[in-house]
C-alpha cells in the first residue's frame, strides 16, 4: 500500500481544508476495520488519507432540539445526535440510545466481535455502503437523518434513505463526509433489530429485520418494518404493519408475515439480471426465502423484551 | 510522522509511517513479537491489544492513530518479574496448547477484567468470542479466565 499523504486534522477547519484536497481515490479513515482490509485486498496508491480520530466535534451522543426538516413542519422535534466517530460498543452501551433507539443499540451490540465493536464507528459503517451492513436498515426504520459536512465547513442534512447510490457507493461527493446521525426521539415508540446468525459472534448479516411499534399497547399498533441485507438498499416492509397491527403476533401472524417477506425476497432475486457469482444448488438459492421465517419469529420475540 | 503514546506504562515518541498497521509496527519496528498475526482481517483475534482500555485488533489499526493513546500489549502484563493473574491462570489451568492464540486470548480477558472485574460465565464467553483457538475447545481458556477473576 502506498499512501501519498496522511492527514490527521484536529479542528473542523483543518478537516474542511483536508476535504478540499479529496479526490475519488482519496479516503477517509475512521476506525479502519473496513478500510484496512479493503486496501489489503485491493492494493493501490491512495493519494490522500484523512484520519478523523482527532476532531472532537465528531464524537459524542446527546439530545438536540432542532427543526425537523427544511419545511419547518415540526419545529419542536427532539433528536438524538450521535457523532460519526462513536464506536459500536459505545453506542450499544449508551442509555439514551437504548431508550430511544433500541434497534440501533441491538444492531451495534451484534456487530462482529468485541474488538470490531470497540474500533468500528457508525460513520465508517455507513461510509462503506455495504449491502450487509447493520446500521443502515436501523436508520431507515427509525427515520434517521444524516448531518453531512462539506469542504466549505457547512453542514447539510439528508434522510438516511438518500445515502446509498449503489453497491459500495454513497451519494456523497469526495469532498463531503458523514458528520453525525440524528434520530427523532419518539417517547411512545419502541424498536428492535434481529439478524440471521445474530446469536453467534462475528457474523455479517445475511438477512436482518428491524421492527418498530407503539409502546405499551395491548396489541401491536402502528408497526413498521425494514428488511436488511437482501438488496442494495434496506427495504421498508409495510407488510409488517398490515399483518401485525391489531394482533398479538401469534405464530399464525408470524407465518403470514414470513410468507409475505419471503415473496419479497423472491421478487428481488427474480429481478436480478446477473446470475449469482457463486455456483449454488437450488436449495441454497432459496435459502433466504426460507430462513426469513426464523428471523420473523426472532423479531416478534424481541418485541416482547 | 511523529507520534507520542504510552506503551506498557512508558511514554514513547516514534517516527512512523502513519499508514502502517499497528501489528507490523509492534512486531517489526519495536520487536514486540508477543502479539501474533493469524488472519490479518479481524477474524481470529490473535493480534488483540488493549488501546485506551479497550480490546482491539492491531491488524486493523493504522499506527498514525496511535498518537496520544495508551497501548497495552502482552509484554506489558508482567510486573516486576511476576506474571499477571490471567497469565498464571492460563498456565495453571493448561489453557495453552500450541500457544498461537494465547496472547490474543489473554489480552481479551485482560480487557474484560479491567472493565468488569466480576464477569459472569456468559460475559467471559462473549469477551473471547472474537478470539479463535484451533487447538482447544475453549473450556480450559474460560476456566482460566474464571479462576483469574475469582482470584483463585
Ligand atoms: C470481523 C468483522 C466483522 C464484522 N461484522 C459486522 C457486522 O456484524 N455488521 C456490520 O454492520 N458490519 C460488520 N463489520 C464491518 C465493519 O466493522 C463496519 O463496517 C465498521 O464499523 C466500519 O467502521 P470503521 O470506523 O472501521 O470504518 P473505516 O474502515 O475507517 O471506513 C470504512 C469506509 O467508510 C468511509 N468512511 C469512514 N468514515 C466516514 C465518514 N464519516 N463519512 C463518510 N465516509 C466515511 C471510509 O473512507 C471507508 O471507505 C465487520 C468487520 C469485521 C472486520
Ligand atoms: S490477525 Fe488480527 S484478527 Fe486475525
Ligand atoms: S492453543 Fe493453539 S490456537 Fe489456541
Amino acid at each position: 500500500m502506498l499512501v501519498k499523504e496522511y492527514r490527521q486534522p484536529t479542528t473542523l477547519s483543518e478537516l474542511a481544508d483536508a476535504l478540499v484536497q479529496m479526490t475519488e481515490e482519496s479516503r477517509l479513515l475512521a476506525g479502519g476495520t473496513d478500510l484496512i482490509i479493503d486496501i489489503k485486498n485491493h492494493p493501490r496508491e491512495i493519494p490522500l488519507l484523512v484520519s478523523l480520530c482527532k476532531v472532537p466535534e465528531l464524537y459524542g451522543t446527546g439530545v438536540e432540539n432542532c427543526e425537523a426538516g427544511d419545511d419547518g413542519s415540526e419545529p419542536e422535534k427532539r433528536f438524538l445526535r450521535i457523532g460519526t466517530m462513536e464506536t459500536h460498543a459505545a453506542i450499544a452501551a449508551d442509555p439514551m440510545v437504548r431508550k430511544y433507539a433500541r434497534a440501533l443499540a441491538e444492531a451495534c451490540d451484534h456487530v462482529g466481535s468485541r474488538q470490531v465493536r470497540n474500533r468500528g464507528t457508525i460513520g465508517g459503517s455507513l461510509g462503506n455502503a455495504s449491502v450487509a451492513g447493520d446500521m443502515l436498515p436501523v436508520l431507515y426504520l427509525l427515520h434517521a437523518r444524516l448531518q453531512i459536512f462539506g469542504m466549505d465547513g457547512n453542514l447539510r442534512r439528508i434522510p438516511a434513505t438518500e445515502l446509498i447510490a449503489g453497491v459500495g457507493k454513497t451519494t456523497l461527493t469526495p469532498q463531503e463526509m458523514i458528520f453525525a446521525v440524528e434520530i427523532p426521539m419518539e417517547e411512545n415508540r419502541d424498536s428492535c433489530f434481529v439478524k440471521l446468525g445474530g446469536r453467534q459472534e462475528v457474523t455479517i448479516a445475511e438477512i436482518s429485520l428491524g421492527l418498530s411499534w407503539a409502546r405499551d399497547k395491548e396489541v401491536f399498533e402502528a408497526v413498521e418494518g425494514v428488511l436488511g441485507a437482501v438488496d442494495v438498499r434496506p427495504i421498508p416492509v409495510p407488510e409488517a404493519g398490515e399483518i401485525l397491527n391489531g394482533t398479538l403476533g401469534t405464530p399464525a401472524e408470524c407465518d403470514r408475515l414470513a410468507e409475505a417477506l419471503s415473496a419479497r425476497i423472491t421478487a428481488i432475486r427474480m429481478k436480478r439480471k446477473r446470475p449469482p457469482k457463486l455456483r449454488i444448488r437450488e436449495g441454497e438459492r432459496e435459502y433466504k426465502e426460507r430462513a426469513i421465517r426464523g428471523v420473523v419469529y426472532d423479531a416478534v420475540d424481541a418485541t416482547r423484551h | 510522522m511523529r507520534i507520542e503514546f504510552i506503551l506498557n506504562g512508558q511514554k514513547r515518541s516514534c517516527e512512523v509511517r502513519p499508514e502502517r498497521r499497528l501489528l507490523d509496527f509492534l512486531r517489526e519496528d519495536l520487536h514486540l513479537t508477543g502479539t501474533k498475526e493469524g488472519c490479518g482481517e479481524g477474524e481470529c483475534g490473535a493480534c488483540t491489544v488493549i488501546l485506551n482500555g479497550k480490546a482491539v485488533h492491531s491488524c486493523l489499526v493504522m499506527v498514525g492513530q496511535l498518537d496520544g493513546c495508551e497501548l497495552l500489549t502482552i509484554e506489558g502484563l508482567e510486573k516486576n518479574g511476576e506474571l499477571d493473574a490471567i497469565q498464571k491462570a492460563f498456565i495453571k489451568k493448561s489453557a495453552i496448547q500450541c500457544g498461537f492464540c494465547t496472547a490474543g486470548m489473554v489480552m481479551s480477558a485482560k480487557a474484560l477484567l479491567m472493565e468488569n472485574p466480576h464477569p459472569s460465565d456468559e460475559e467471559i464467553t462473549r469477551a473471547i468470542s472474537g478470539n479463535i483457538c484451533r487447538c482447544s475447545g475453549y473450556r480450559e481458556i474460560k476456566a482460566a479466565i474464571r479462576a483469574a477473576a475469582d482470584g483463585v
